[in-house]
């Protein structure tokens, strides 16, 4: 099945680099063409041009004025924040059996493909909306409707742009900044599914919530911002499934979720540069927030925390002048651990992905996931080993091939393949480090 | 109460410490520029002489579409007080997201350390198309086309901007920006006149360009632009739409082919190669190569370049 999605990608590959004789036989086309409509005076054939005007005319200024007619700026919205829409669509499938997946006790991401929809689906929608508010305040709201079921708000804050001593405050309902993949949209990403630590850690939506961030950047020499959150985080969907944090929905500041992240950037060189984000969190497991809750590991004698703590270091390579070679590299690496209620066990999971960009349009990403270092009752040992090829004709669209592989001691290997369709209208949106 | 005064003390010490240290009084009130690019940079020195301190967030020999929104221009941003940029959306893909981030109120828009060059100019090539169907034209600047810093006149209306801005934000340097920006001006009219003079060989030329960033200069010079390598703005080349250029580069008897430095100059030359039409690789930015230090050595590059190859 790949092999067969891989056939039609092989021959865009193929296309990407203009030959002499690709040129040649093009050209020829083109003479033939010509040759045909001789006699008639003909526009000259370059498909920019759309206003009709006389041959005469045209001979100066055709392909250079199409764009010239000073009218109106579509670019101004008026009143309207800037707004896109993104629209994830996905064709694959899970394993061989979806219970096989099931029976590997591996939840599925929010925003990865549904288990419930095999074939063709909607992975995601995502509606942005954003906007300066007031010469103080921005505000965005980003709306998702997973999986073509329910609207939900991915995130919608506003954010200070002037408050002294380089503070910034963020509040409302957003993504922690705890870890790498956490902070980033679906789009953002080189992959089909969301690292597999994630729903097992977080909950399917990742670390986000309502909540109030503030943080400063630091003044050193090299760029170091440190971030304290708090959440109300709520219950899993899913009570069958151990998730870190969730117990923030009681009144009492002590069932908050608190992350403190410490994000530290050096350029090596021109091209090459390193990200370091140091993370820790502590909050109230749903199920240990009462005394004597059978589920917590102590039996619940008293209630207790969880933390989780970790690390994520990104390499990037891209040459200031990318357009002479359109060769690149990105390595992450995110790594947690957490101990869920005092005393309890302490588990572990992370992952390593790399992605090159190999031509102007063309990036290859490989993804190892490893769950359960160290195992543990609600993190039991478990591998991912995921490839992606991503085709960018254009900033705003991308065509995905992925594959992942899942295998861990006791349960059968299962295969996962998706064939993504990423487009992007509206606003242009900004490339995050 | 001993003890609480002196944990107030310490408090105090360490307090100012902190401060001290991030935020030290300055030796002299110069205004921190900072431009999204080279030529923006060097106009701003030109203006600001020593009143000012610039950098430039990237460099002339990138392509200014793409720059990486590193982190560590956010902590460049931190401390300006003044950002100077294109416009018409030319940095829409990296700067936004580092202005956000830099937690300077002073660059906010809307602020008078927020300069928006492209104010000062009269723009071109605003898209006659609706907006719903603007991407299908590819990358198109929906704003209008931000490849204007170049001409003469341009430069001269940029520097008039900041000197006005400067002034704003450091009246006390207000003589001597309107004094730099007048013989910025005078030297500009000489050189102005300079390169009209030699570049008059040019005027009626027809060129094709890689990406249609060269309209101002072929305004300003009289050069007549033919057609694009890029099938459409931001879109890669692709052998249709070069086979379509040859054709029309030979029927309109094309003889120049120009492209920024940045942009791999292979299809290109397979193109001149075609044609017999001259290949030149123009700088477009103030540091396009280690020769060219300021506004007037890229212009006088670019003229050097143009009518040297459009002589033979």
């Amino acid at each position: 099945m790949v092999a067969l999605l891989a056939t039609p990608f092989l021959g865009l590959f193929l296309q990407q680099q203009i030959t002499s004789s690709e040129l040649e036989k093009a050209i020829q086309r083109d003479a033939a063409a010509s040759a045909a409509a001789a006699g008639a005076p003909t526009a000259p054939p370059i498909p920019e041009v759309s206003s009709p005007q006389s041959p005469a005319e045209s001979a100066s200024t055709v392909a250079a004025d199409s764009l010239q007619l000073p009218s109106r700026r579509p670019g101004s919205s008026l009143m309207n924040p800037a707004m896109s829409v993104i629209l994830d669509g996905t064709f694959g499938y899970y394993g061989r059996h979806r219970s096989d997946f099931e029976a590997a006790r591996l939840p599925v991401a929010g925003d990865d493909p549904s288990l419930d929809r095999e074939g063709f689906g909607m992975q995601e929608v995502e509606l942005a909306f954003q906007s300066a508010v007031d010469p103080y305040l921005e505000g965005a709201l980003f709306l998702t409707i997973p999986n073509l079921g329910g609207l939900e708000v991915e995130e919608g804050f506003l954010v200070t742009t002037s408050l002294p001593f380089n503070l910034q405050v963020k509040a409302g309902s957003f993504r922690s900044q705890l870890g790498r993949n956490n902070t980033q949209h679906l789009h953002l990403q080189s992959f089909t599914r969301r690292p597999l630590f994630t729903a097992l850690l977080f909950g399917p939506d990742g670390l986000r919530g309502p909540g109030l961030q503030a943080s400063v950047l630091l003044p050193l020499p090299w760029f170091t911002t440190f971030y304290l959150e708090a959440f109300s985080l709520g219950p899993p969907d899913d009570p069958a499934l151990v998730t870190t944090f969730g117990g923030g929905g009681r009144r009492d500041p002590g069932n908050l979720t608190y992350t403190a992240v410490l994000e530290q950037y050096w350029d090596l060189t021109e091209s090459a540069s390193i990200l370091l984000g140091l993370n820790a969190a502590a909050g109230r497991l749903f199920d240990c927030l009462d005394v004597g809750s059978p589920a917590c590991p102590d039996g619940g004698a008293r209630p207790s925390r969880t933390l989780l703590y970790g690390g994520d270091l990104t390499y990037r390579w891209k040459p200031a002048n990318i357009a002479q070679t359109y060769a690149s590299v990105q390595w992450t690496t995110e790594l947690f651990l957490r101990k869920i209620a005092d005393g309890g066990q302490t588990e572990g999971a992370g992952y390593s992905e790399a992605v090159v960009q190999v031509a102007r349009r063309w990036y290859l990403g490989g993804r190892f996931d490893l769950v359960g270092a160290p195992a543990g009752d609600a993190l039991p040992r478990r591998y991912g080993y995921a490839a992606s090829a991503t085709f960018a004709p254009s900033e705003f669209s991308r065509f995905r091939l992925y594959a992942q592989e899942i295998a861990g001691p006791g349960i059968p290997s299962s295969t996962v393949a998706f064939f993504q369709t990423e487009i992007s209208l509206g606003a242009h949106g900004a490339h995050p480090y | 109460m001993q003890a609480h005064r002196s944990v107030y003390l310490q408090t105090v010490v360490l307090g100012a410490a902190v401060a001290a240290v991030a935020f030290p009084a300055r030796a002299e009130a110069r205004l921190r520029v900072v431009a999204s690019i080279e030529t923006l940079a060097d106009l701003a020195r030109e203006v600001g002489g020593s009143r000012v301190e610039v950098e430039s967030l990237s460099h002339g020999y990138q392509d200014p579409h793409f720059v990486q929104a590193k982190p560590s221009l956010v902590l460049t941003l931190n401390r300006a007080d003044v950002l100077s940029y294109v416009g018409l959306e030319l940095e829409v893909g990296w700067l936004p997201p580092l202005v956000q981030q830099s937690r300077n109120s002073k660059i906010q828009t809307g602020q008078a350390g927020n300069i928006d060059c492209s104010t000062a100019i009269s723009v071109q090539d605003i898209p006659n198309v609706p907006a719903d169907q603007l991407r299908a034209m590819g990358d198109v600047h929906p704003m209008g086309n931000p490849h204007y810093w170049i001409p003469p006149d341009s430069a001269l209306a940029i520097s008039r901007l900041l000197a006005r801005r400067f002034t704003t934000l450091d009246p006390a340097g207000g003589p001597e920006f309107e004094k730099r920006a007048r013989d910025f001006e005078a030297r500009l009219q000489k050189k102005g006149l300079e390169w009209a003079r030699r570049a008059a060989s040019l005027r009626g030329v027809k060129v094709v360009s890689y990406h249609k960033s060269w309209s101002y200069v072929a305004r300003w010079l009289g050069l007549v632009e033919a057609g694009y390598i890029e099938p459409k703005p931001g879109i890669p080349p692709t052998a249709n739409h070069t086979a379509q250029l040859i054709g029309l580069m030979k029927q309109q008897g094309v003889r120049l082919i120009i492209l920024e430095s940045f942009y791999p100059s292979a299809l290109a030359n397979l193109i001149g190669r075609e044609t017999g039409a001259r290949v030149v690789s123009l700088p477009s930015d103030v540091g396009a190569n280690p020769a060219i230090r300021s506004y007037v050595d890229l212009v006088d590059e670019i003229v050097t370049a143009l009518t040297s190859l459009a002589a033979k």
